[in-house]
């Protein structure tokens, strides 16, 4: 098993965030934090395996309307997540 | 099976990282507390950052015995609540699964684990009988910036009033001995006369060779907060090489290695010929002075060099800069003559309040203490100095550069607040150590190179390495690598992690790390900030200050050090404060700085001194405006200084310029943030930036290997061109994290002769296909 944790700061297309915090929110293992005066998120991810990282990161490439996503933070291990 | 603290903490800090990312992209962005994953019984504790000189205030997540999570402490005056990448990241590097937790002597040419009081006796035994065989000045300290203060503390006071030798360095004499020689010999005094709350104020920033967006990142995010706020803000970057901070810069200004002299130069010759000076100001402040010319490199061993300084008339400073015009500086440095009005005009504006930052491109300089003295005439012509939003600021490395290494003193030639060739500053500690004057010899000994160079002459044979990773940082490594493991030297090396310095070493201590033991740190802004012991340190570890006083002990200067585990920080805190006490100048107390996110000094009756030399902000300052009080005529040093070439210049052999420096995701040598997985990942090897024009005619494209030559040495390292930076064609850089490719085998070891600090940034290689 390798649990992965990362986080990205997303820039949505011009007058997308909601549409993006919304569509990453339904996306299983994602937590969103958008910021309060700018449209710029936070995304933290959570996975449990490589093949559910490679799903999510699937599913990651999949949002409409996201005009750039860069990874800023991870960590992988051997471990499960509890 | 993870536990659930230490799961939300990796959330907490992917999410606190991604934060930072955004916050130092966007300024002024603002995100909701993330929802809390945290458990319930979490303590917040204050800390300085680990790394870096800027001195961010941390909180520290504490639960469980661990460090669970980071956030930037929004009552530190310094970072405001923000932090950069290895800030968010840094109570991972505690945790890395090859933690030194044992001793390890070498038996029969291994190292072996043995339990710590053996190896604390191993030490001290050879330390005896070292100093019995070769005499006192046969054992030697090298320690750190990132030494805490009472480390630095301890370590004067064993070598310097305990056996009696001034061979005690830090390698902040590879990254802030030129701004020190700068301060002394303009104004009498070391350490910036201002803070970071000039960043608040400043109109104009011009940074001398200096990429702030990867070196000083929160300080960096301040600035452009303050253009955000501000429009007319401008930030012109002065630099050889297009960097993250060139790009964020109103201007970037390019100029050929070594250039920044002539530059200096003509930007006072062009003061002087609009008459864009503040003359008051010069009249009652400033005189001017000319010193040694054609001074050398500190190439040869011994080489020595004593200043000679002339006072010389405003007339007389005005026709030596005539060769200065910005015409001819501009065939010389390659700045275009209307840059340098440029940057002439928002220097003399007297409508604009400038700051000049600077670190490593103007301090590992050959002639590192002119380059500094010529940014302070810019200030001083002007009058932009010592208030708000006025200063000439030279930005720290190392958490603790200023705090251990220039106020406690641990280079060959001081002593806590004072000097070793100066008698007063020796009755001084003398009395406050309570050993006999004659014990503290007055003359210096080694300073860095030259230690090392001793190291390898057998004039030192015993050396006590804490805190830093000189395998890896010394220029011309080869030969004081091969020094180090000669017959007959015997190396102590104390360390979190194993490195190339732990290699080669005959005993290795295990070290507590930052908040594993109680100490303090003194950073860029004269800003002194403590941090308690908040977790046990793993194994056998043990903290730098406690390893000095069990060997010292164990050596017979146990005198010296009457204090306990429980209280002995408070009583060295106490102990190094009596060197501080005067009526114009004092440091808080323990009990002050345990209570704030730091304290600036001079701490005087309960007031920090943010800007000093002028009467409205500083006790010591007579009069109703500036008095620079450290030079015995109360008046700043204007410095003629002329451009000399470096030692070493491109030529048909070696043709290409090689720079060296640091990525934002690495602290130093990499032993620590190597060992954090994110910024690993980000960043997993050294590699050489190229030009592009220089990459296409070699026919080498990102990621293919390139083999660098210089007459010192070899390294073949994979090619980057312009991903991060980009040097100017005909040069190269290397970052110098990496132990596995270590650029400094090629660097070369000269040295601004008034200074002793190498230079880093300039010397010639030949660049191949590899």
């Amino acid at each position: 098993m390798t649990a992965t944790i990362q986080s990205y700061v997303v820039h949505p297309a011009a007058c997308r965030a909601a549409e993006v915090t919304a569509a990453l929110t339904a996306i299983p293992g994602c937590e969103v934090l958008p910021a309060e005066n700018r449209p710029v998120l936070v995304l933290v991810t959570e996975t449990s395996d490589r093949a559910a990282q490679r799903q999510l990161e699937r599913r990651l490439d999949a949002v409409e309307n996201i005009a750039h996503i860069a990874l800023v933070s991870g960590w992988a291990g051997e471990e499960k997540m509890a | 099976m993870i536990a659930i603290d230490r799961r939300t903490a990796l959330k907490n800090l992917a999410a606190s990282a991604a934060i930072a990312a955004a916050e130092t992209m966007m300024p002024g962005v603002v995100f909701a507390a993330p929802a809390t994953r945290l458990p319930a019984d979490v303590a917040w504790k204050k800390a300085p950052c680990r790394f870096c000189g800027t001195g961010c205030g941390l909180l520290i997540g504490i639960s469980n015995a661990k460090a669970v999570a980071v956030k930037g402490d929004p009552a530190s005056p310094v970072n405001k609540g923000l932090c950069c990448v290895k800030g968010y990241h840094s109570v991972m590097a505690l945790y890395g699964e090859d933690r030194l937790k044992q001793a390890l002597v070498r038996k029969n040419g291994k190292l072996t684990p043995v339990p710590i009081e053996e190896a604390l006796n191993v030490v001290a035994e050879n330390l005896k009988s070292t100093i019995a065989a070769h005499g006192k000045d046969a054992v030697a300290i090298y320690g750190s910036g990132q030494w805490t203060i009472p480390d630095g503390y301890v370590a004067s006071k064993l070598f310097k009033g305990g056996i009696g030798t001034n061979n005690v360095e830090g390698n902040a004499r590879l990254c802030m001995a030129s701004a020190v020689t700068g301060f002394m010999t303009t104004f009498g005094q070391d350490e910036p006369m201002g803070c970071y709350e000039d960043i608040d104020h400043a109109d104009v920033f011009v940074l001398w060779g200096n990429n702030m967006a990867e070196m000083h990142p929160v300080l960096f995010s301040r600035m452009l907060e303050r253009r955000l706020k501000k429009p007319d803000v401008k930030i012109i970057d002065l630099a050889t090489r297009t960097t993250r901070t060139s790009q964020a810069a109103d201007r970037s200004i390019l100029f050929l290695p070594q250039g920044d002299l002539a530059v200096a130069n003509a930007i006072a010759h062009e003061l002087l010929r609009t008459g864009a000076i503040h003359r008051t100001f010069i009249e009652r402040h400033v005189s001017f002075h000319r010193g040694k010319t054609g001074i050398g490199y500190g190439l040869q061993d011994k080489e020595g060099f004593t200043e000679a300084a002339e006072s010389i008339s405003f007339e007389q400073y005005k026709e030596a800069l005539k060769d200065y015009s910005p015409e001819k500086v501009e065939a010389l440095t390659g700045v275009a003559a209307r840059d340098i009005r440029y940057l002439a005009s928002l220097y003399g504006d007297p409508g604009r309040k400038v700051v000049s930052y600077w670190c490593m491109g103007m301090n590992q300089h050959t002639r590192g203490t002119w380059i500094q003295n010529l940014v302070y005439n810019l200030h001083l012509l002007t009058g932009k100095i010592s208030t708000p939003g006025n200063s000439p600021f030279s930005l720290t490395g190392q958490p603790s550069a200023c705090g251990t290494v220039r106020e406690v003193g641990t280079l060959t030639n001081r002593l806590p607040h004072g000097e070793v060739t100066n008698e007063a500053d020796r009755k001084l500690a003398a009395k406050i150590w309570k050993v006999p004057l004659e014990k503290i010899a007055p003359k210096p000994t080694f300073h860095t190179v030259e230690m090392f160079r001793a190291l390898d002459r057998g004039e030192i044979r015993f050396l006590w390495i804490q805190v830093t990773n000189p395998m890896v940082t010394m220029p011309k490594l080869k030969r004081y690598r091969d020094a180090a493991q000669k017959e007959g030297r015997f190396i102590v090396v104390s360390d979190v992690y194993p490195t190339p310095t732990t290699d080669i070493a005959d005993v290795v201590l295990p070290a507590a790390m930052w908040i594993e033991r109680e100490g303090m740190f003194g950073n860029s802004e004269r800003r002194t900030q403590h941090f308690e012991q908040m977790l046990p340190p793993p194994g056998e570890a043990m903290s730098d200050t406690w390893q000095l006083i069990e060997v010292a002990r164990r050596a017979g200067y146990g005198n010296l050090f009457p204090w306990t585990k429980e209280n002995h920080i408070e009583e060295i805190w106490k102990e190094y404060g009596q060197f501080h006490h005067g009526p114009d100048h004092e440091m808080a107390s323990y009990e002050e700085l345990k209570k704030r996110p730091g304290v600036i000094w001079p701490f005087v009756k309960g007031q920090e001194t943010k800007w000093r030399y002028h009467a409205k902000y500083d006790p010591a300052a007579k009069g109703d405006s500036w008095d620079f009080y450290g030079k015995p005529d109360h008046r700043a040093w204007i410095w003629f200084r002329p451009y000399e070439p470096p030692p070493e210049r491109p030529d048909k052999d070696y043709p290409f310029w090689l720079n060296t420096g640091r990525v934002v995701e690495h602290w130093h040598t990499g032993s620590m943030t190597r060992r954090i997985p994110v910024l690993h990942k980000a960043v997993p090897n050294a590699y050489v930036e190229l030009h592009p024009d220089d990459a296409k005619a070699m026919g080498v494209r990102t990621g293919e290997r390139v083999r660098l030559t210089s007459r010192r040495g070899t390294l073949v390292l994979p090619a980057l061109i312009d991903v991060r930076g980009r040097p100017a064609k005909g040069q190269v850089f290397v970052p110098f994290f990496d132990e596995g490719l270590l650029i400094n085998e090629l660097t070369l070891d000269a040295f601004c002769p008034i200074s002793k600090q190498p230079d880093y940034k300039k010397c010639a290689v030949r660049v191949e296909r590899a």
